[in-house]
């Protein structure tokens, strides 16, 4: 394509250092003639950012892991085209030899981490190579004042926050000076302070000339780092944009495609629409883990019919708050009232239902269908509520499948449609659109307000500013254990100057 | 750059595990220990429950969690990954005749799953079998080698040499009562063969469905 | 980390978890094990792990009291089971403190130091690789159980003892089932992470810290294995004649 063929002549000039013709790749076990990558040609020069990104399941991940190699070396499957990296053949070097020119960040920092410490885990390529142990210094003291992680060294990994966490695996990529960055959704679990430093780093890294590909569906922190963005579908890179194209494209021509926009909503509030009537009122909750106050005498009221959106960042308690609402956390101090009475921690986890971020904890059933019977004594009743809800999110005609097998976007929603068919007052939903493209993010927007329309009492916590503009009626801004602001949304905007 | 077709990945039930295996089958192994020991904490006080229930339920759902193991690494080494991690325990709690009998039945269970046991019903139960044996006798091989401790102990304590004795003889008695060791090996056989059933069922509901093996 | 922390070679915590695994086997007197205890005490001190030595001493002393209590139990009633249970638990458990104290540091060594020093013990790469990936995943495991158990509450499944008791095999599937997927998951991106980095069982490694066996280190190692074996003398020495069955 001319916009591919143009864009890889980077910054730095010269060929593409990665190259990629006519690749197909079909994993181990995929049915006859089914591909998950169908002839994809790519080319990405030195400086240079690609953005992969499209539906649930259009294959941005497969590419990234042909990329590193992971497919077919590590994920088993057959692959067909030609790869060239820094004018190398990839498909003939072992993910190791691969790994010194094309480092890779992947998407949850929780399970990417091989060592309790923090520089033993940034070091860990390195020593892998091996590099003498002064140049793995020498590469170290670059990096960190290079990054701004000398204070995030030599410490335990388990209590940083996603961000950090993120920034050390970030750390651990560009200290084995590849020659392309493979990022898979990188800022899933991120909130707007954490995404301020992940765009900064691949800044400065492409300063330095490495290649980046990045695959992601939230568009509005990419808009200065990205170079091209490449929308892919069933396998194959459909569009490819330069970015003033993609900056140029329209909501309604990003709605059609599925992605997000790259401009965040602004909002216009106004005064709180007032605590009378409250079915929820929670008062001075307080809860400490350590010596930390994760809640500080927090208090909360929200509103049957309507969405509080919670905000704010990583680590101000806006989780512990939604567990301690909803019965779940024990040892919190502080009253709860649901419509007017005061309900006890075991009244409130059967008055509400919380939604958390990852679907796996909250999918036991063999069968789609099944999922609305867990603890329940299955009727006709709740199976035509069931099969209703199902249609509302899209997931009609999925019943049978195993709740596992789907998508992520796929799970998530099945949760809301779980959540729905609960009949309880209190929803409490935790970044629900996280992983999500934009069309089901909008269509998880559309239910959220429905279910509010219904009458429930809808909490949801997330920095999803897109999600908040389409669904909240009010934003409450979170931080250090308890709530800054509470204020209704007034109006909503596009961020000037995109 | 000349067209390639590649094929690559995982072994397909031959040969030893490999990285992505090992991995797998030492997180197992570690899910497998807690298990046990969250199975064991509420009934440690009670010798009847310890030597009879706990092993059962411990067999059970190693019965479950092996059969996951030798489903999605069946190759040489998966099975005896989750044993090592179990004997490293005991080994590092001093219990050292345990750990022994734990390899050793490690490295038996492997033997027995060569040349397509792995993909075996009948030889893929030998292990979940041997381990829930160990268990069912761990606590009366840990009681052999602390014997004298235990008789110094109460000693030390005020008790006169030969109601220590006794006292010790009884806990003899109940330990290696041959009914008893029946009792304990056939309770802990069952725990065994439930949770391989349960295991297989598991199987089929969830884990191939879900398309994870 | 503190200094004595940093200083805390692998190998020489290797050495003393071994030296306590002879000493739970052979100090059998009182007396013996206590030299034992202590010993190790002054070791955890030494390696910058004062902060920990209270929380031993403490479960020493509860586990004592359970061998006490049950002597009088025994006493009282010498076919006593309960007596006999809280006996084991505290003369076993004592025991078993001694080489765990030393497991529980080993743990908190960085894991490429762990790694090199097990390189230098001429254990394969595999063994380093597995027990780091233990040591990484055994914290995380609780944290998982509670967000499955909170989770599974609003389905209404394990709500109360009564209700779990009365479900048992379907909240135990409910429990095993998330548990085992997300064990799946967490190995599945933690072993490709580490595959893109070069980890493999074979290729040379280099350690970024470099393995040191300090004087502190050695000095450590000896007064310990110098209090066991003291303990196993005394134990020998002091030992009261045993009848059949010792």
């Amino acid at each position: 394509m001319a916009a591919d063929a143009a864009g890889a002549r980077g910054v730095f000039g010269g060929g593409p250092v990665l190259e990629l013709s006519g690749v197909s790749f079909a994993y181990a076990g995929a049915r006859k003639g089914e591909r998950q990558l169908a002839e994809v040609s790519l080319s990405v020069a030195a400086g240079e950012c690609v953005v992969l990104t499209g539906a649930s399941g259009c294959g941005k991940t497969t590419l990234t892991r042909v990329v590193n190699g992971l497919a077919p070396h590590f994920y088993g499957g057959s692959v067909e085209g030609a790869y060239a990296i820094a004018g190398r053949d990839g498909f003939a070097l072992s993910v190791a030899e691969l790994g010194r020119m094309v480092a890779s960040v992947f998407q949850d920092p929780r399970s990417q981490f091989f060592a309790t410490n923090t520089t033993d885990e940034v070091v860990l390529g390195m020593e892998n190579v091996p590099l003498p142990r002064a140049e793995m210094l020498r590469r170290m003291h670059e990096m960190g004042a290079f990054l701004g992680i000398d204070r995030l060294l030599d410490r335990r990994i388990f209590p940083l926050s996603s961000g950090e966490k993120q920034r050390i695996a970030i750390a651990s990529a560009a200290v084995m000076q590849p020659r392309v960055l493979v990022l898979d959704e990188p800022s899933a679990n991120l909130d707007a302070e954490g995404i301020a430093h992940l765009s900064t780093l691949l800044a400065r890294l492409k300063e330095r000339g490495v290649a980046i590909v990045l695959s992601e569906h939230r568009l509005h922190w990419v808009r200065d780092v990205a170079d091209r963005v490449a929308l892919m579908r069933a396998g194959r890179i459909e569009r490819m944009w330069s970015r003033s194209e993609a900056l140029a494209l329209t909501e309604g021509e990003l709605a059609e495609y599925g992605m997000r926009s790259f401009a965040e909503p602004v909002f216009t509030v106004g005064a709180s629409l007032g605590d009378a009537g409250a079915f929820l009122d929670a008062k001075a909750l307080s809860f400490a883990s350590g010596r930390t106050n994760v809640l500080d005498e927090a208090c909360l009221r929200a509103h049957r019919g309507r969405v509080l959106a919670i905000m704010g960042e990583n680590g101000a308690g806006k989780s512990t708050l939604a567990r301690a609402v909803t019965g779940v956390l024990r040892g919190c101090s502080g009253s709860v009232a649901l419509g007017g009475a005061p309900v006890s921690r075991r009244g409130r986890v059967r008055a509400s239902f919380f939604v958390q971020q990852d679907a796996d904890y909250q999918l036991y059933a063999p069968r789609v269908i099944d999922e609305f019977m867990v603890g329940v004594k299955p009727t006709a009743e709740r199976e035509r509520k069931a099969r209703e809800a199902l249609a509302r999110v899209g997931l009609a005609g999925l019943e049978e499948r195993h709740p596992l097998s789907l998508s992520g976007g796929q799970k998530q929603r099945l949760l809301l449609a779980v959540a729905a068919a609960s009949g309880r007052d209190l929803l409490v939903f935790d970044e629900p659109t996280s992983g999500l493209d934009g069309r089901n993010a909008a269509l998880v927007a559309d239910f959220l307000r429905w279910l509010a329309n219904r009458g429930a009492c809808v909490l949801l916590i997330t920095h999803d500013r897109d999600l908040i503009a389409r669904a909240a009626d009010e934003v409450c801004y979170f931080a250090r254990g308890k709530p800054a602001y509470r204020r209704r949304i007034e109006e909503v905007a596009k961020a000037q100057g995109v | 750059m000349a067209e390639a077709v590649a094929k690559g990945g995982a072994q397909e039930g031959r040969g030893f595990i490999g990285l992505k295996d090992l991995v797998f089958c030492v997180l197992m192994g570690v899910l497998m220990l807690a298990a046990s020991l969250a199975v064991a904490f509420p009934f440690a006080a009670s010798l009847p429950m310890m030597y009879f229930l706990v092993p059962a339920l411990a067999a059970l759902v190693w019965g479950i969690l092996l059969v996951v193991v030798m489903a999605k690494c069946p190759r040489t080494g998966a099975v005896f990954v989750p044993f090592i991690v179990y004997a490293a325990y005991f080994l590092a709690s001093g219990s050292v005749y345990v750990a022994a009998m734990i390899v050793v039945a490690g490295l038996l269970g492997e033997c027995v799953l060569l040349k397509g046991g792995y993909a075996s019903t009948v030889r893929g139960f030998v292990p979940v079998l041997l381990l829930g044996w160990i268990n069912a006798m761990g606590s009366t091989l840990t009681m052999l080698l602390f014997r004298g401790s235990m008789v110094q102990t109460y000693v030390n304590m005020g008790m006169d040499a030969a109601t220590a004795e006794a006292a010790i003889a009884a806990l003899e008695v109940f330990w290696l009562a041959p009914e008893n060791v029946l009792l304990a090996l056939v309770t802990s056989a069952v725990g065994a063969v439930v949770g391989y059933a349960v295991g297989a069922k598991f199987l089929r509901r969830h884990f191939r469905p879900a398309g994870v093996m | 980390m503190t200094d004595g922390r940093r200083r805390s070679d692998a190998r020489m915590l290797l050495a003393c978890l071994v030296a306590s695994i002879v000493a739970a086997v052979f100090a059998a007197t009182e007396a013996a094990l206590a030299v034992a205890f202590a010993g190790a005490m002054v070791a955890h001190v030494w390696c910058g792990r004062a902060g920990k030595v209270p929380g031993y001493v403490a479960g020493y002393l509860v586990l004592a009291a359970l061998s006490w209590a049950s002597v009088q139990m025994i006493a009282a009633n010498p076919a006593d089971t309960l007596a006999m249970g809280l006996g084991s638990i505290g003369i076993v458990g004592r025991r078993a403190l001694l080489p765990l104290t030393f497991a529980a540091a080993l743990a908190e060594v960085p894991t490429g130091s762990l790694l090199a020093a097990l390189r230098a013990c001429r254990l394969p790469k595999s063994a380093g690789i597995a027990l780091a990936v233990a040591l990484r995943f055994a914290p995380t495991l609780s944290g998982e159980y509670v967000r499955i158990r909170q989770s599974q509450k609003f389905r209404g499944v394990g709500l109360g003892i009564v209700r779990t008791l009365a479900h048992l095999p379907s909240t135990a599937e409910c429990i095993l089932v998330p548990l085992v997927i997300r064990t799946m998951r967490v190995s599945d991106e933690l072993s490709a992470s580490i595959t893109v980095r070069g980890v493999r069982f074979d290729g040379e490694t280099t350690s970024f810290r470099p393995l040191s066996f300090s004087l502190h280190n050695a000095a450590t190692l000896a007064w310990y294995c110098l209090c066991v074996a003291l303990s196993v003398a005394l134990a020998a020495l002091t030992a009261q004649p045993l009848g059949v069955g010792a």
